[in-house]
């Protein structure tokens, strides 16, 4: 997956990280980023992400393979000598230094002039408006002004990279909405390349020109937001992005651009075409809530028997646990007007063939 | 659930329905508790401490002994020799005072003017016998001892007509009054207490430097190390932390003596070792305090070091730092309030140190603590037993003033 | 749905650990850690040479040790000397973890409703006598019950180690409650307990451990203390700390050794329990 591309700004090739003598955090990754591009890395916990980020950064060594940076092999210069711009969960901001101070920090190790760092400190809290708070220290600010603050300062030396750990992960829901449309803007006003780890799947799709999704050490799939969530290439993939109905079932026929499969519970559906799949295989069937409605569908597409279970109205839409003869439950998401009188009603629900995508029932 | 309220079962009412129990009156909070505890410390150690440094200003024993001549000493001009009505009322108090009560007052006035304590004993002692005391006859103090003719024996009396004085803690600090009544330095063969009090600063300085220097490394190595490795550097702080101060500094004469183990260890490999002496001097008071204050200095730098999160050093790093500035500039100032913490108890303790320097060192290694129990145990001085303690516990106030804001302000940020 | 999974375990948290130029660092660490057990011999040695000398059967310290007996020890268990300062020990000790425990945990409870300079203040009675000289407070002591006549008596001795004492109690069980949430008095208070059974059904339980710490706290600081009992103590209530201080200054016998022994024995093992208890408790609460 994700071969590294020879021309790209970050390269990381056959990274395998492991420690002591553990099983690898870090399986064989390769990942690239081009120049100027948002790429975020997505997983749960534990999935390697962080340690990706902490390699790319230099405060973990790679075990094997190499992270190449503008064409030159950095797996063993040490972070200092980087210049790669590092945004912290905890921001790390330096507690016995005022805001200024921890934006001129990274330009004093640098030995720039006394006048070019006043300036470009100004520069920076005038960037992120916060000019009134220079001589303050950082427990005396916001959860939001101390996150400003830490993307400033690994910005501030105009690092080719920055790396960014859950930088948001402290915020509340309104305030790292807002900062993530600040931190989108600062990437565009500044053209830098930035490699984002989140665990968030609403904030990866929103904010990334790609993601990268990442399992048990392995990079699951890379692609834009829209490829991840329409096509996942894994079951994993599929249930981590967004929602999810599970059908299991086997293959009926395998035809042209579309298979055939008989559930478990008798109903013959219609879903893509996957490579590898033949008839007699057994299938998992994966299907989006907002993808089942109680209109018939466009051609072609398949038809389930439920009956409402119970609605939840959610403002923006509704939705709808449906019970299915003898073979559990299903979700369905609707924007619109819900017609009354649906409780403990039999209903017809439908998808398309398009909007079923069907897995091996092995693969994870 | 079929039904919408769960049955519990039934649920006998509280007792007592309505009405209150004595108990529903207790004051909230139990404030009342703090009564017995603070009486008990304000009884046991406030007052006593109090009382015992009041001794210091506060010295009645020559005025109980002598209450006619300190009055009658009051109207000397302190120029050549005090008249007779003095000399008479000296007579009278020494006729009328217990041997023991003159006693006491002799001692006191001997550590004023060294020989007053012979002197005083004697005329009690030849008034005593005397026939005349009894026909009522002038008794003649110059023919009993000629000393009575220096003035600097009345000049010590003058100088303690009252029940408060000034006496002791100005000896504290090597001064004294003079036969006018200054208050003058003390010959320089008998200044001591001044050097006694820079020794104490001096050894507990030393001692809180090396403890610091020995910690930082230990500190930092238990928070920089894995569980297993953690676990058992914390224990080696531990266990002598956890052991008695008397047995270490029996411990340490065993292993420092002239034919003890260190030289014995030497001798192993050298078998001429002469042997060396580290007990009953300077370095082997440091070794034994370094060794029973290490602990004070390696926990609190350990729980502050501990603290400090990594990212701060990792994020130096990434803004372009090497390790040496990413040490001075972000990691010292975060560890600086565990710095002032365990150098301020390591000091503290120090300075009051007596058990070790009593055992571990000599003559001329002994610290205040030591002259404040041998006045107590050996010369029953209850007056510079007290004017020591003060200076002891005004050394440990000025040292909390002037550390304490220091930590608060060095770890504001925390 | 496995898309709000908590952050900050696993070995994602471990990736926090710093490492940069890692060669050079690791000779860092190898110099580190060589300093660290050098000091950590300097620590150990002294508490561990005691052991060895104790059982030694020759009367002369010195290593290698020939051969080894238990005679000293007989000595110690046999000499009526040693076995009443034992007794005395152990009694005074009892007693003064008895009343530094009720004293030392009364305060912490009456201290919670305080706040500000208050409760500053009162905290710093309690624990002044961690920050007074001990020789100040031993005389101070002694020139108070001289005239109580209290020197020389159990209880004069019991009453300078329960001040000793305290401040540990305090900070243990300070410590304990500042852990302990009061909104579950206020549910005991809700379900029909009165304030008396909250305090023994709920509050106390939640503080046991901290108690029972600060209690063998109090009764290491008893004994093993020396200097208060050099002062209050007499020839008849000498207790083993004291008896060892006369000893060591005439000579020290491998009988002295053998008490050494035993007293830090004791020490150690109370100490252990006291840190067992309170991982104990700490890992039951989290």
């Amino acid at each position: 997956m994700g071969g590294a591309d020879a021309g790209a700004y970050v390269r990381v090739e056959n990274v395998w990280k492991s420690y002591g003598a553990g099983t690898p955090v870090i399986k064989n990754l390769n990942l690239s980023v081009a120049k100027g591009e948002f790429l975020t890395l997505l997983g749960p916990s534990g999935s390697g992400k962080t340690t990706t980020l902490m390699m790319l950064a230099g405060f973990e060594q790679v075990s094997g393979g190499a992270i190449v940076l503008g064409g030159r092999d950095i797996s063993s210069v040490p972070p200092y000598r980087r210049g790669i711009g590092v945004v912290f969960q905890s921001y790390a901001l330096f507690p016995h230094m005022t805001v200024a101070e921890n934006l001129a920090y990274p330009l004093t190790t640098r030995g720039l002039g006394r006048a070019e760092i006043r300036e470009r400190v100004a520069a920076a809290l005038q960037m992120i408006r916060m000019s009134d708070f220079a001589s303050r220290y950082p427990a005396k600010l916001s959860g939001g002004q101390q996150q400003r603050v830490a993307v400033a300062r690994a910005m501030i030396f105009r690092p080719g990279l920055i790396l960014m750990d859950e930088p948001l992960g402290a915020l509340d829901r309104q305030l790292r909405e807002e900062m993530q449309r600040e931190i989108k803007d600062l990437h565009d006003l500044t053209g830098a390349t930035i490699v984002y780890v989140t665990h968030d799947q609403s904030e990866a799709l929103s904010m990334s020109d790609r993601i990268a999704v990442f399992n048990k050490g392995r990079i699951e799939q890379i692609g834009s937001p829209q490829e991840v969530y329409r096509n996942p290439a894994t079951p994993f993939v599929a249930s981590f992005i967004g929602e999810t109905n599970w059908l299991a079932g086997t293959v009926v026929s395998a035809g042209e651009g579309e298979l055939k499969a008989r559930l478990s519970s008798g109903e013959e559906v219609l879903c893509r075409s996957k490579d590898g799949l033949k008839a007699g295989d057994e299938v998992k069937i994966a299907v989006r809530p907002e993808n089942i409605v109680f209109d018939r569908a466009p051609e072609p597409a398949s038809c389930l028997k439920t009956k409402t279970l119970d609605l939840t109205y959610l403002g923006l839409c509704t939705r709808i646990r449906l019970a299915r003869e003898n073979a559990g439950e299903l979700l369905a998401v609707v924007s619109q007007q819900v017609p009354g009188g649906y409780a403990k009603e039999a209903a017809e629900v439908w998808f398309s063939r398009d909007a079923a995508i069907p897995f091996a029932a092995d693969a994870t | 659930m079929t039904s919408g309220v769960a049955d519990f079962g039934h649920v006998p009412p509280l007792p007592g329905g309505q009405s209150r129990r004595w108990t529903d009156y207790l004051p909230s909070g139990m404030t009342l508790l703090l009564l017995p505890p603070v009486l008990f410390v304000l009884l046991f150690f406030v007052g006593p401490i109090l009382l015992m440094l009041s001794r210091s200003v506060y010295d009645p024993e020559i005025v109980d002994a002598l209450p006619r001549s300190v009055i009658a000493i009051g109207k000397w001009d302190r120029t050549g020799l005090p008249d007779a009505t003095v000399k008479r009322a000296l007579v009278e108090d020494l006729q009328a005072a217990p041997a023991d009560a003159v006693g006491r007052a002799a001692r006191r006035l001997n550590s004023f003017r060294p020989g007053f304590n012979s002197l005083l004993t004697k005329t009690k002692q030849s008034i005593d016998d005397a026939p005349e005391a009894a026909a009522g006859q002038a008794v003649q103090l110059e023919e009993i001892d000629p000393r009575w003719t220096d003035a600097s024996y009345w000049a010590a009396l003058a100088n303690n007509t009252s029940s408060l004085t000034d006496a002791y803690l100005l000896a504290a600090i090597d001064k004294k009054r003079n036969t006018q009544g200054e208050i003058v330095s003390v010959e320089s063969s008998q200044r001591i207490y001044w050097s006694i009090i820079g020794r104490t600063l001096m050894i507990s300085l030393v001692t809180t430097i090396i403890c610091l220097v020995l910690a930082f490394p230990l500190a930092y190595g238990i928070v920089a190390a894995g569980p297993r490795l953690k676990l058992t550097l914390l224990a080696f702080v531990l266990l002598p932390f956890w052991t008695s101060l008397l047995v270490r500094s029996v411990a340490w004469v065993v292993l420092l003596q002239r034919e003890g183990l260190v030289t014995a260890t030497v001798r192993i490999f050298d078998p001429d070792f002469a042997g060396l002496a580290l007990v009953h001097n300077r370095a082997g008071v440091y070794i034994a305090m370094v060794h029973t204050l290490l602990p004070f200095a390696v926990l609190p730098l350990y729980a502050v070091m501990g603290n400090i999160p990594r990212s701060l050093a990792q994020a130096s790093f990434s803004l372009g730092a090497r390790p040496a500035r990413t040490f001075f500039r972000v990691y010292l100032p975060q560890a600086a309030p565990g710095l002032y913490a365990s150098g301020l108890l390591v000091f503290i303790s120090a300075i009051g140190y007596y058990i070790t320097p009593a055992l571990v060192g000599g003559g001329q290694d002994q610290l205040l603590s030591y002259y404040i129990a041998t006045f107590v145990n050996a010369t029953v001085n209850w007056g510079m037993a007290a004017a020591l303690s003060i200076v002891l516990i005004l050394l440990i106030v000025v040292l909390l003033l002037a550390f304490y804001p220091l930590m608060r302000r060095s770890g504001r940020a925390l | 749905m496995p898309s709000s999974a908590q952050a900050a375990d696993g070995p994602d948290a471990m990736a926090g650990y710093s490492r940069p130029g890692v060669r050079r660092l690791w000779n860092w660490r190898v110099l580190l850690y060589v300093v660290c057990a050098l000091i950590c011999v300097f620590l150990i040695v002294p508490v561990l040479v005691i052991f060895p000398l104790s059982f030694n059967a020759s009367e002369y310290f010195s290593f290698p040790i020939k051969s080894y007996s238990l005679r000293w020890y007989a000595e110690f268990f046999g000499d009526p000397k040693w076995q009443a300062a034992l007794w005395k020990s152990l009694q005074i000790g009892v007693l003064s973890t008895i009343v530094s425990t009720f004293l030392g945990t009364a305060a912490s409870l009456g201290m919670r409703r305080l706040s500000g300079p208050l409760r500053a203040g009162v905290l710093a009675v309690f624990l002044a006598p961690l920050v007074v000289p001990l020789v100040v407070s031993a005389v101070g002591l002694f020139y108070v019950f001289a005239r109580l006549h209290l020197v020389g008596t159990v209880t004069g001795i019991v009453i300078a180690h329960s001040i000793l004492a305290i401040p540990f109690v305090v900070i243990t069980v300070t410590a304990a409650l500042s852990k302990f949430d009061p909104v579950l008095e206020r549910a005991g208070l809700s379900l029909g307990a009165g304030p008396v059974r909250v305090f023994f059904t709920v509050t106390l339980p939640a503080i046991r451990a901290g108690v029972v710490s600060g209690a063998i706290f109090a009764f290491v600081t008893s004994w093993d203390e020396v200097v208060a009992v050099i002062f209050i103590a007499t020839a008849q209530q000498f207790t083993i700390p004291r008896l060892m201080w006369s000893g060591v200054r005439e000579n020290i016998s491998p009988t002295l050794l053998a008490a050494a022994v035993v007293i830090t024995a004791v020490s150690l093992c109370l100490m252990l329990c006291a840190a067992l208890i309170r991982r104990s408790d700490g890992g039951a609460e989290r």
